[in-house]
């Protein structure tokens, strides 16, 4: 009897179960909290918390951590965990457990060396169930802000570990996230379901289906054939796809914040013809942009006249030229060639090397368009082998801070862009100063000059400030907002129609 | 014929050692550094020291032909090893997909055998009627159409317009119908040409006075003599289809969603996961040297005069 009972109940589940159906180009992966590829990092946030989480406009807000205390000289961080927070799993989510993460994280430092943070840890440990602390070697004011990102800080459940090293892999996806993945079909979809413990508010729907669909235009359809009820995330939506769904009556379609910015980096380094200052004042002086917002952006993106947005912390005193009419800049003074790679399969950047090669045409400047698969376009990145290239910042919350911090690591274009700047070795140094302290006036004192100097030099063209899509059918969501990260998408907010 | 098909599948470990050498140093000729790719595909920072790091543990570090041994010794225990991209056993991963690739371009297949063949042939028997001229229309238009264009075409108008057959549901067999139409119109076009050509140019042949001189009937010159040598062109031609429709295969996983070894295979490529490119090539060769070796047979049931002979 008691079978029958459960099956029956089981098939009444599901055939009333409610499900979101969004959709992505690759599987989830196996949502290891503290590794990068395959694991994605919108599913990660699904699935795991870390201690803070960055909110609207870069505030900080609790998160297993329900408040803080750093310490005079911005060394020590102490966490408050509350008592009585479990994993999905129904485990205890305790100061322990967060020690357990960092000493897996910190098993492979060298993975995370990219970030500030990382480098900073001096030692870190549980006082007891409801206090974690953690040292630093020196202060560092994007502590809270990293702690926050999609990955490594991400907190999985001790009953998950499956040796004290996390990178050889853990025994199950267990966070204390809103959801919890519970299948994987590769190449076509993963299930995830709610999290029984979740302490904030549930969601009005049961499943979470992420089908696995690779092709943009594919994508597009399955929404208009209601295969799926949400496109978001970014590159997830074509633009002109956006304009188009954004005058359909059956959907709606929305912007986030600005997520970054899109710009050209011009290489100043002695080898190459633009190290000639004037050169990339031509260069960007003569560019077209609001004809490349409108024709080729269609108007979706802001214009950007700044390598960070004027929004983002510090960013807003940043001097800016009065702007010239692209068409009457002066000729160069002599005839030259130069090479802008892009990346060869995304049509936003081969349009937009178009604008810019028929526009540096006016001013004798010769561009040659190199279009380059994505692996060999990061090794030139790296080796700064390029005149002109396409590049972007990070995004929140990496934007300002670990963006500038990388601009000392020899592996990125912006280092090998810089390299030769007759200023480089001042700009390092502020640059150091930065990651190097939480006093405010030091800090904007910096980051005044390091930005300065940089829109000065000329070697960024800023193009857009961007923003990450979403659309979805009207008659199946109610409500959908952005989260303050690029890749959190809070569908844990979602509301389903009745 | 049993020691003609002995001596061809002798030859299956030779072609399989030569093609996978051949791949493995067109790969390494490629000017992107398998090491960054890798650090690139795993998102770590490929500092000097990184790519040092991954260099060591990719093997990629000793001369070429110890790091081919090295793979070859690896591959004949099935150990093809971990893709770079996905972390997981390429081996594994690759006969995961391949059901459903195969389970697609054998539908393909079979729907184009079925739909061709009596196409040519009616097309033949009406010669310069409505309906060749029709099939004439159709086989131009049909070649020229882009797969991916027109498996969107077959998207808008039976999911979107009549609000069947929809390739985002579960997957199933109703999930093929669009992908195996838009796979097979291709060959098929040609197909049907080509089996209208040699239907016509067997009708004129001797043998079938002859045939008629031994008071054969209709029904019986028709298939025992007619069919028969007309499929034996257009059997060649199948064999080349199979390897368009192993090959379109990937634009049709892509467009609708199907998790298939082509869809996988172009991935790994875009991401210079060698390792799966590797092993992806040495499986579509086998597939390729069995179907090859399958229409060699099949040529002897049509025409017996076939033999094959030291």
């Amino acid at each position: 009897m008691k079978f029958f009972i459960s099956l029956f109940l089981l098939s009444f589940s599901l055939v009333f179960a409610k499900d979101l159906t969004i959709a992505y180009p690759v599987n989830v992966g196996a949502l290891n909290p503290h590794l990068y590829s395959p694991n994605q990092m919108f599913a990660q946030v699904l699935a795991y918390e870390s201690l803070v989480r960055y909110g609207e406009d870069g505030k900080i807000e609790p998160l297993i951590a329900s408040s803080w205390e750093v310490s005079k000289d911005g060394k020590t961080y102490t966490f408050f965990i509350p008592k009585g927070q479990k994993f999905a799993d129904g485990t205890k989510l305790d100061a322990y457990a967060v020690e357990k993460n960092f000493k897996a994280i910190m098993l492979n430092k060298e993975r995370h060396s990219w970030l500030g943070l990382t480098q900073k840890i001096r030692a870190f440990k549980a006082l007891d169930e409801t206090h974690f602390e953690l040292k630093l070697d020196s202060a560092y004011s994007a502590t809270l802000a990293e702690l926050s990102l999609p990955r490594p800080y991400r907190i999985l459940a001790p009953s998950a570990f499956q040796s004290e090293d996390t990178s050889k892999g853990i025994k199950k996806a267990i966070g204390s996230g809103a959801f919890v993945l519970k299948q994987t079909r590769l190449g076509e979809y993963d299930i995830f379901e709610l999290n029984p413990y979740y302490r904030g508010k549930k969601p009005n729907f049961d499943r979470l289906i992420i089908k696995v669909l690779p092709d943009p235009n594919s994508r597009v359809l399955a929404l208009q054939s209601k295969g799926i009820d949400l496109l978001v995330g970014e590159d997830i939506i074509s633009y002109e796809n956006f304009k188009r769904l954004s005058t359909d009556k059956n959907f709606v379609t929305k912007q986030s914040g600005v997520q970054g910015t899109t710009m050209l980096t011009i290489n100043a380094s002695k080898d190459h013809a633009t190290n000639d200052m004037k050169l990339r004042k031509t260069i960007i002086q003569a560019f077209c942009k609001d004809v490349v917002m409108k024709g080729i952006l269609l108007n979706l993106n802001q214009k950007a006249n700044q390598l960070f947005h004027p929004s983002l912390p510090y960013a807003d005193h940043v001097r800016l030229e009065k702007e010239v009419d692209c068409k009457s800049v002066k000729a160069y003074d002599k005839k030259v060639s130069l090479d802008l790679v892009y990346i060869g399969t995304n049509p936003i950047q081969k349009a937009i090397a178009e604008a810019l090669q028929g526009d540096l045409a006016r001013v004798n400047i010769h561009l040659n368009l190199l279009a380059s698969e994505e692996v060999s376009f990061y090794q030139r990145q790296r080796s700064g082998d390029f005149d002109l290239i396409f590049n972007s910042t990070w995004g929140n919350p990496f934007d300002p801070h670990s963006f500038l911090g990388s601009m000392l690591e020899p592996s990125h274009a912006d280092f090998m862009a810089q390299k030769d700047l007759a200023n480089k070795a001042e700009i390092d140094k502020s640059i150091r100063a930065i990651l190097n302290t939480a006093d405010e006036q030091i800090l904007r004192k910096n980051y005044d000059f390091v930005l300065n100097a940089l829109q000065e030099s000329y070697i960024y063209l800023p193009i857009n400030y961007e923003s990450i899509f979403a659309v979805y059918d009207k008659a199946k969501i109610k409500h959908f907002e952005f989260g303050a990260m690029a890749t959190e998408f809070m569908l844990h907010k979602i509301e389903l129609q009745e | 014929m049993l020691k003609f098909i002995l001596k061809r599948l002798l030859y299956v470990p030779l072609i399989l050692l030569l093609v996978s050498f051949v791949v493995f140093a067109l790969l390494r000729l490629s000017p992107v550094d398998p090491a960054f790719s890798y650090l690139v595909q795993s998102q770590i920072p490929p500092t000097d020291e990184a790519l040092n790091t991954a260099r060591i543990e990719l093997g990629l570090n000793k001369p070429f032909l110890e790091q081919y041994f090295l793979w070859l010794k690896n591959a004949l225990s099935l150990d093809f090893g971990i893709s770079y991209v996905t972390k997981r056993e390429v081996l594994g991963d690759l006969l995961y997909y391949l059901p459903t690739t195969l389970c697609l371009t054998l539908l393909s297949m079979l729907f184009l055998i079925c739909v061709s063949i009596p196409l040519g042939i009616i097309a033949a028997l009406k010669k310069n009627s409505l309906f060749d001229k029709c099939i004439l229309l159709f086989s131009f238009a049909g070649v020229s159409i882009p797969s991916f264009w027109f498996g969107f075409l077959l998207i808008l108008v039976f999911t979107l317009g009549f609000g069947v057959l929809s390739p985002f549901s579960e997957l199933g067999f109703t999930r093929y119908i669009l992908p195996v139409l838009t796979l097979s119109l291709m060959s098929l076009c040609i197909n049907v040409r080509l089996m209208r050509a040699s239907f016509l140019a067997r009708l004129k042949a001797p043998f079938l006075l002859y045939a008629r001189a031994r008071a054969l009937s209709e029904a019986k010159i028709a298939r025992t003599h007619l069919l028969k040598n007309s499929l034996v062109p257009v059997s060649t031609s199948l064999g080349m289809h199979f390897g368009e429709l192993l090959g379109g295969a990937v634009v049709v996983e892509i467009l609708f969603a199907l998790p298939g070894l082509g869809r996988y295979a172009v991935g790994a490529i875009y991401s210079h996961d060698y390792p799966v490119v590797q092993c992806f090539v040495l499986l579509v060769t086998l597939v390729f040297i069995v179907m090859n070796l399958f229409i060699d047979i099949l040529y002897v049931y049509l025409n017996p005069k076939i033999a094959y002979e030291d």
